[in-house]
C-alpha cells in the first residue's frame, strides 16, 4: 500500500531519475531508477529506496529528487518483484527479496563508488529495510517508515485477522503475480480460521527481540500516529530493542486513517536527510540527540521531543450493562465521558469484556470513537474461546487526541462495520444465529501524561475536514486507467490530460495553484478501479476524481464517490447511466457524446442513404455496445427490421473473426462496427480477408489514425475506404486540420511535455480536451473552491474547447450531463478521416 | 548472472554442436544520402526478419573500416527516425511502428548494455522509439568499438537485442508477442563515409533464440551482408550541334567504381538552373553508359541534370568467402546492395552566339 502520497512538484533544477533495468542473480529483471545529484559529480553516499505494497519505484522518486539529490545523495529505487515493471513473483519481503536487496546494494555501491549507503523504505519497503538489516546487508543507516516488525501481530492481532484490511491489501497486487506460498497465507488471514501458513510467513519476515537487539545500524523509525495497519507498537518494539543509535518520529502519516498532509513531508524527510548526513557522511548535526519526536495532529508544523518513550498514565472507566447481541449486525454501544482532558491516547489500551452464553459467537471486535466522529480512535478484536468468561481486547496503539468533555463511544460486535459502514477493518461476521451476552465492560485507556496536540485535532475527529486535495499551492486530482495491460492504448487519455495540466501549471496554474494529477493503474479491471479510487480519495486525499477511463469502471465507483460527495468528473463515457442518472448521482458527470445518440446518428444516416440496406452489427456485449445498438435501432426507426444479424463479442474474446463470418453469411451489405479499436481492426481486416465488401460504419471510439493504418497494412490500402464514423476531436494527423489553433496547441504541448510519446494518437488530444474542461471548471469554481463549487461549475459549463472540431462546444447544466451534444460525420478517404458537412445534434437518450 | 547474448554469439560458437536450426534468412542493407565519399552524414540501416524464421536474440552490425564516427551527441538528441513493422502474435496483426531515434546516456543503460553486449557502458546508446496508437516500445541500440578477433569484421559494432516473441511476456518474452519483421532506421551526423571508394561491406551477425525457450542459440548464428557502393556517380556530358541546334547527352553511371547496366536515367532540362523539368529518360547499356539527344528550343543556354534510383537488391556474389564457422556457424544467408537515389550536378550547355555575316 503506497500510503504516503507524494506530489510531483520538483523544482526546475531537480535531478532526473534515470530508468534502468537490473538483473538479479536468478535472471529476474527489476525495473529501477537511479537518481544522481547534480553535484558533486561523484556522490559520497547513497540511499536505496523501497516502495510500498502495490506501488512502484516511481513512487519513491520524489523523495530522491526533492530531498536526497539536493543534499548530495545518489538514490536507487526499484520495483519490487511482482510489482510495476519488474519481473518475478511478489514475495512480501521474503528471502528472495532480501537477496535482491543485497544484490542491489552491491550494484549501487559499485555504481557510485562508495559503501556509505543507507536504506529508506515505506510500508512494504520498510519491511524490506528491516529484513535486510536482520540479514546483515551492510547499510550504514536506515529509515524504515510506517511498517512492521511483527507482521502477524500487525495483520492478525490476538489471532483475529483485520480481514477487511487484509482483503484490501491483497487486491493491491494481482494474484497472478504472487508467490503461491503467499496465497495460502492470505486465504487463512482473510478468515482467521487457520493462521498456520500466515504464522510461518510472518516468522520469516519479522524481527524477534533478539534480532532487533543485534541490529546496530543507526535507525530512524518513522511511524504513523493513527495507522490501523501498522500501529505505534510495531515501531516501539523496535525502538526499545535496537542495539545501535536510534530515534523515533511519530507523525501524521501512515495507512488509514492517517491524514498524510503534504506539508509535513519536508519535516519528515528533512529529518531523514539529517539522519543520513550524520551516519553516512559523518556530519555532526546533533540529530543523534533526537530520541522520540511526536508531530502534532493535525499537522501544524510543530513537534514535541521526548528523551525516550513518552510517559503515559492510565484512565480506567467502567461501562456497565448487560446486552445480548445476535448475528452480524448485533452490537453493543456504550458511551462514557472521561474526566479531565484533553487527553491524547498513547500506549496499550484495553477493553475487558465480561460475556456469557456465547453461541457460535466466536470472536468479538471493539471500536472506540469520539462521539460524533466517524473516524474511530482505535479498534481491536479477539477470539472468544469459551461460552462465558472475560475477554481482553488490546486496542491498536494509536496516538489520537480526545477533546476535553467529549464522550467516548465503545462499539462491540463481530465486525468493525458496527461502528460505521465505512469502517472495513474487521469484516468477518458471525453466523446470523450466533449470539452472546455482553456484561460489564472496562475500558483502560493509556494516554500521554500531557496531551501535546492542539485543540484543532478535535475538528478532524469530529469529521470537519478541510477541503481535501486543496492547499494554498496545489489542487490534487486523481484518476484511474489502464497504464499497463492489454488495454493500455488508453493510457494517452491520462498522459494527455497531465500534459495539459503541466502546460497550465507552467502558466501559473489555476488562481496560483498548480494542478497535481495522480493517476493510478487499474489495468482496465473494475475491481482494481474500486481499490485505486478509494486509495486516491482516502489516502491521497484528492479533491476530485477526473478523467478515469471506462464505463464499467466509472459505474463501479459511482455509488461510493457519490456517497462521499467526491466529484467524479468528465468520465470518458457516453453511457446513459452516466449521462442521465444525475438526479441519483449528481456528483458524476460524463464527457463523451451519448452512446445511444451516436448509434442513432448512424441509424438515421443508413436509413437515408441506404434505405434498402441489410445491416449486420458487431457490438461489444456490454453497456457500451448495447447502447450503441439501441441507438442504431432508434435511428433506423421503422427500418430497424433491416438489421439481419447482430453479433456480440466479449472483451476477453481473442478475436472477432467468427462474428464477422456470421455477419457476412447473413447476407448483410452494411457492416456496423460498435467495437473498441482492437476489435474494430480485426473486424475491418476480417471482412477484407473474407472478401466481404459492405458499406462500413464504425463507432467514434475507434477512429484513431493508427486503427486504419493497421487495417490497411494488414488487409490492403483500399480496406476501410469509404467507411463512415463520427468525430468531435481534431485529428492532428489530418493535413486539412494542421493549421487549426487547437492542433497547433496540441502539438506544442506534446513537444514540450510529452516529447517521447506519439503525437499521432488521438487519445492524447482527447485527454487534453478533458483537461481543458477541468481547468475551466476549476476556474469557475472560484478562488477558494470546494467540492460543491467544483460540481456546480462542472454542471454549468459553456465553453469553446480548442481541441474540439470547429463549431462544437462543451455545455452542461444540472439537467444535462452529456457535455458534447453535437458531432460531425467523418468518412475515411485518401488515408484520413475527413469531416463531412455541418455538425449534427447527438440525441442524449 | 548475466546472459551476455550478443557477446556470446560471436567467437563462442565452437563450443556448441552444429545442432538443428531453422533456415533463417534475415537480411540487412545500408545506404547513405547522398552516396558520396568523405561527406555523407545520413545513414539508413534496413533489417528484415522473415516471419517464418526463429526469433532473433541479437543483431550485431559491423561497420567497415574507413568510416569516421561522431558519437558525442548529448543525451536526448534526436538523431534520426525509425520505421518498423512487427507482427503481434497476441492480436494476430501486423503493426506499423515509427518514431524518432534519440541518443541516451550510456550510464543509464549499464545493465541492459551488459546483458546485450557484455559491455557495461557502451560508447553510445541510441533508443529507437517505436510507436503505434500512443504506445511506444523503446528499443535500445548499443554502439561500441570492436575488440580482439572481432576487429576483422569491422571497426565499430552496432548491437540490438530483441526479446523472444514465442515466450510469454511474464517469462521475459516480447510485449504483445511482438515479432519484429522489418526495421529501417536513419541516423544523421553519426557516420561519415570513407575517403576511398569501393564496395563497402557491412557484416552482420544474427543470433536466433532456440524456439520457445527464450535462450539464445549461438550455434544458429548466421551472417548477412550489406554492400554499400561508394561513390555513386552519374556522369553527364552534354555537347551542342550547332548545325541542327540539337544536343547530345552522354555519360556513365557507376556505383563503387563498377558500371550500372540497364538502369533508367531520367533527364531534366530547362533554361534556368533552378527550373528544371523532367523531359525524357533513357537506359544505360552493359557498360553503364547512356546517350540521348534532342532539339534545343529556344536557341539558349540550356541546363541539364539527370537522376536515377536503384532499389535495394540481392548481390549474388556477396556471400563469397563467408565468415568462418567459428563466427557464423549457420553461414552467410544473404547479401544486399544498397538502394540509392541520386541526382547529378546541373550542367549548362552554352549555345554559341550565331556569327554575324558582314554585308
Amino acid at each position: 500500500m503506497a500510503a504516503l502520497a507524494f506530489a510531483w512538484a520538483g523544482t526546475a533544477n531537480a535531478a532526473t531519475p534515470q530508468q534502468l533495468t537490473l538483473t538479479m542473480s536468478d535472471g529476474t529483471q527489476l525495473a529501477c531508477s537511479l537518481t544522481l545529484p547534480d553535484a558533486p559529480a561523484t556522490p559520497s553516499a547513497g540511499v536505496i529506496l523501497f516502495h510500498g505494497l502495490g506501488g512502484k519505484h516511481q513512487d519513491m522518486e520524489p523523495i530522491a529528487t526533492q530531498f536526497l539529490a539536493p543534499a548530495g545523495y545518489a538514490a536507487l529505487a526499484c520495483d519490487a518483484r511482482g510489482h510495476g515493471a519488474s519481473q518475478g513473483q511478489f514475495g512480501l519481503d521474503g528471502p528472495r527479496d532480501v537477496a535482491d536487496t543485497r544484490e542491489l546494494y552491491d550494484w549501487f555501491a559499485a555504481r557510485i563508488g562508495t559503501q556509505q549507503i543507507g536504506a529508506l523504505g515505506v510500508s512494504l519497503g520498510g519491511g524490506a529495510v528491516w529484513n535486510a538489516l536482520t540479514a546483515g546487508v551492510p547499510f550504514k543507516a536506515a529509515v524504515p517508515i510506517i511498517t512492521w516488525t511483527n507482521l502477524l501481530s500487525a495483520l492478525a492481532p490476538q489471532g483475529l485477522s483485520k480481514s477487511g484490511l487484509v482483503q484490501y491489501l491483497a487486491g493491491l497486487v494481482p494474484t497472478s503475480r504472487w508467490d503461491p506460498q503467499l496465497l495460502a497465507a492470505a486465504q487463512g488471514l482473510t478468515t482467521s480460521a487457520d493462521l498456520t501458513a500466515a504464522t510461518a510467513l510472518s516468522a520469516a519476515r519479522s524481527e524477534t527481540t533478539a534480532q532487533l537487539r543485534s541490529i546496530t545500524t543507526p535507525t530512524l523509525l518513522v511511524q504513523g500516529r493513527h495507522d490501523f495497519l501498522f500501529d505505534v507498537d510495531q515501531a516501539l518494539a523496535a525502538y526499545r530493542s535496537l542495539g545501535g543509535p536510534k530515534a523515533l518520529y511519530l507523525g501524521d502519516v501512515g495507512h488509514l486513517p492517517a491524514a498524510n498532509p503534504s506539508a509535513e513531508q519536508p519535516t519528515l524527510y528533512g529529518l531523514a536527510v539529517k539522519w543520513f548526513d550524520r551516519y553516512l557522511k559523518g556530519t555532526p548535526n546533533g540529530v543523534d540527540r533526537t530520541k522520540v519526536v511526536l508531530a502534532h495532529d493535525p499537522w501544524d508544523g510543530r513537534t514535541t521531543a521526548y528523551a525516550g518513550v513518552p510517559p503515559t498514565k492510565r484512565v480506567t472507566v467502567n461501562l456497565p450493562g448487560t446486552t445480548t447481541i445476535t448475528g452480524a449486525t448485533g452490537k453493543v454501544v456504550r458511551s462514557v465521558r472521561i474526566t479531565g482532558g484533553p487527553h491524547e491516547t498513547f500506549g496499550d489500551s484495553t477493553v475487558t469484556v465480561r460475556y456469557s452464553n456465547a453461541k457460535s459467537f466466536d470472536h468479538l471486535v471493539a471500536v472506540l470513537a469520539v462521539q460524533g466522529s466517524s473516524t474511530p480512535i482505535s479498534a481491536g478484536g479477539t477470539k472468544l474461546k469459551a461460552a462465558s468468561g472475560t475477554a481482553t481486547i488490546r486496542l491498536l496503539d494509536e496516538v489520537v487526541r480526545v477533546p476535553a468533555g467529549k464522550k467516548l463511544v465503545l462499539y462491540l460486535s463481530s465486525t468493525s462495520l458496527a461502528q460505521s459502514p465505512s469502517n472495513a477493518l474487521y469484516v468477518n461476521a458471525v453466523q446470523p444465529d450466533a449470539s452472546v451476552t455482553i456484561g460489564r465492560t472496562t475500558l483502560a485507556l493509556s494516554v500521554l501524561k500531557r496531551a501535546v496536540s492542539r485543540a484543532g485535532a478535535s475538528r478532524r475527529l469530529a469529521g470537519a475536514h478541510a477541503t481535501p486535495g486543496l492547499t494554498k499551492t496545489q489542487i490534487v486530482l486523481g484518476g484511474t486507467g489502464p497504464l499497463t495491460g492489454s488495454e493500455s492504448a488508453y493510457e494517452p487519455v491520462l498522459s494527455g490530460a497531465k500534459a495539459y495540466f503541466d502546460y497550465v501549471n507552467a502558466r501559473g496554474g489555476v488562481y496560483g495553484r498548480k494542478i497535481v494529477y495522480k493517476v493510478e493503474d487499474d489495468q482496465y479491471d473494475p475491481v482494481q478501479t474500486v481499490q485505486k479510487t478509494q486509495k486516491l480519495v482516502e489516502q491521497d486525499g484528492v479533491f476530485a476524481i477526473f478523467n478515469s477511463v471506462g464505463t464499467e469502471h466509472a459505474l463501479a465507483v459511482r455509488d461510493w464517490l457519490n456517497a462521499r460527495k467526491v466529484p467524479q468528473l468528465f468520465v470518458g463515457s457516453g453511457a446513459a447511466a452516466i449521462g442521465t442518472e444525475h438526479a441519483k448521482y449528481p456528483w458524476t458527470v460524463g464527457l463523451l457524446p451519448s452512446f445511444v445518440g451516436e448509434g442513432a446518428i448512424y441509424g438515421k444516416l443508413i436509413a437515408k442513404q441506404h434505405p434498402n440496406a441489410k445491416i449486420g452489427v458487431l457490438y461489444e456485449n456490454d453497456e457500451y455496445g448495447q447502447e450503441l445498438l439501441r441507438g442504431l435501432k432508434r435511428g433506423l426507426g421503422r427500418r430497424a427490421g433491416q438489421i439481419v444479424s447482430t453479433q456480440g463479442y466479449a472483451l476477453l474474446d481473442t478475436d472477432v473473426i467468427s462474428q464477422v463470418q456470421s455477419l457476412k453469411a447473413s447476407g448483410a451489405d452494411t457492416f456496423v462496427i460498435f467495437a473498441l479499436p482492437k476489435q474494430a481492426i480485426q473486424a475491418f481486416v476480417g471482412a477484407a480477408k473474407l472478401g466481404w465488401k459492405p458499406f462500413e460504419y464504425v463507432t467514434s471510439v475507434s477512429i484513431d489514425p493508427a486503427v486504419m493504418q493497421i487495417v490497411r497494412l494488414n488487409a490492403g490500402a483500399q480496406t476501410g475506404a469509404g467507411a463512415t464514423s463520427s468525430a468531435f476531436l481534431h485529428d492532428p494527423t489530418n493535413p486539412t486540420q494542421k493549421g487549426s489553433a487547437g492542433v497547433k496547441l496540441y502539438l506544442q504541448i506534446m513537444k514540450r511535455y510529452l516529447p517521447g510519446e506519439d503525437p499521432r494518437a488521438v487519445a492524447h488530444i482527447y485527454g487534453m480536451m478533458a483537461a481543458y474542461a477541468m481547468v475551466d471548471a476549476l476556474k469557475h469554481a472560484g478562488r477558494n473552491p470546494t467540492r460543491a463549487s467544483l460540481l456546480k461549475a462542472a454542471t454549468h459549463l459553456h465553453e469553446t474547447n480548442p481541441f474540439l472540431l470547429p463549431g462544437l462546444e462543451l455545455t452542461t447544466s444540472p439537467k444535462n450531463y452529456f457535455p458534447i451534444q453535437r458531432t460531425y460525420l467523418v468518412r475515411f478517404q485518401h488515408g484520413f478521416w475527413n469531416v463531412l458537412g455541418r455538425p449534427l445534434a447527438v440525441p442524449s437518450s | 548472472m548475466k546472459r551476455v547474448i550478443a557477446a556470446l554469439s560471436v567467437f563462442a560458437a565452437l563450443a556448441f554442436a552444429q545442432g538443428a536450426f531453422a533456415a533463417n534468412t534475415g537480411s540487412i542493407s545500408v545506404t547513405h544520402d547522398p552516396m558520396v565519399l568523405a561527406g555523407s552524414k545520413s545513414t539508413t540501416i534496413h533489417i528484415t526478419l522473415p516471419q517464418a524464421d526463429d526469433p532473433i536474440a541479437a543483431i550485431n552490425i559491423y561497420t567497415p573500416s574507413g568510416y569516421s564516427y561522431t558519437l558525442s551527441q548529448a543525451a536526448g538528441t534526436t538523431i534520426g527516425t525509425v520505421d518498423a513493422t512487427a507482427f503481434s502474435h497476441t492480436a494476430g496483426l501486423t503493426l506499423p511502428l515509427s518514431g524518432n531515434v534519440v541518443t541516451a546516456n550510456p550510464a543509464s543503460f549499464t545493465q541492459q548494455s551488459t546483458q546485450c553486449t557484455g559491455i557495461p557502458t557502451s560508447a553510445a546508446v541510441w533508443v529507437l522509439n517505436l510507436s503505434v496508437a500512443g504506445q511506444t516500445i523503446q528499443l535500445p541500440v548499443y554502439v561500441n568499438p570492436t575488440a580482439g578477433a572481432e576487429q576483422v569484421l569491422g571497426a565499430e559494432k552496432i548491437t540490438v537485442c530483441l526479446p523472444p516473441w514465442d515466450v510469454p511476456e511474464a517469462l521475459g518474452g516480447a510485449a504483445q508477442g511482438a515479432q519484429v519483421l522489418d526495421v529501417r532506421f536513419t541516423v544523421n551526423g553519426v557516420f561519415t563515409t570513407p575517403n576511398a571508394g569501393s564496395l563497402l561491406r557491412w557484416d552482420t551477425l544474427f543470433t536466433p533464440y532456440t524456439p520457445k525457450t527464450g535462450k539464445a542459440n549461438p550455434a544458429g548464428t548466421f551472417e548477412a551482408r550489406a554492400f554499400v557502393p561508394l561513390p555513386v556517380i552519374l556522369g553527364l556530358h552534354p555537347t551542342y550541334l550547332s548545325k541542327t541546334n540539337t544536343f547530345r547527352l552522354g555519360g556513365q553511371v557507376t556505383e563503387g567504381g563498377l558500371p550500372v547496366p540497364n538502369l533508367t536515367v531520367h533527364i531534366s532540362r530547362g533554361v534556368a538552373a533552378n527550373r528544371l523539368t523532367q523531359q525524357s529518360s533513357t537506359r544505360t547499356g552493359s557498360s553503364g553508359s547512356y546517350t540521348t539527344a534532342g532539339h534545343l528550343k529556344p536557341r539558349k543556354t540550356t541546363y541539364f541534370r539527370i537522376n536515377a534510383s536503384m532499389p535495394e537488391h540481392d548481390f549474388a556474389a556477396g556471400c563469397q568467402n563467408p565468415a568462418p564457422a567459428t563466427v557464423a556457424p549457420a553461414g552467410c544467408v544473404s547479401a544486399k546492395l544498397s538502394s540509392w537515389s541520386v541526382k547529378s550536378a546541373v550542367v549548362a550547355l552554352k549555345v554559341p552566339k550565331a556569327k554575324k555575316h558582314k554585308k
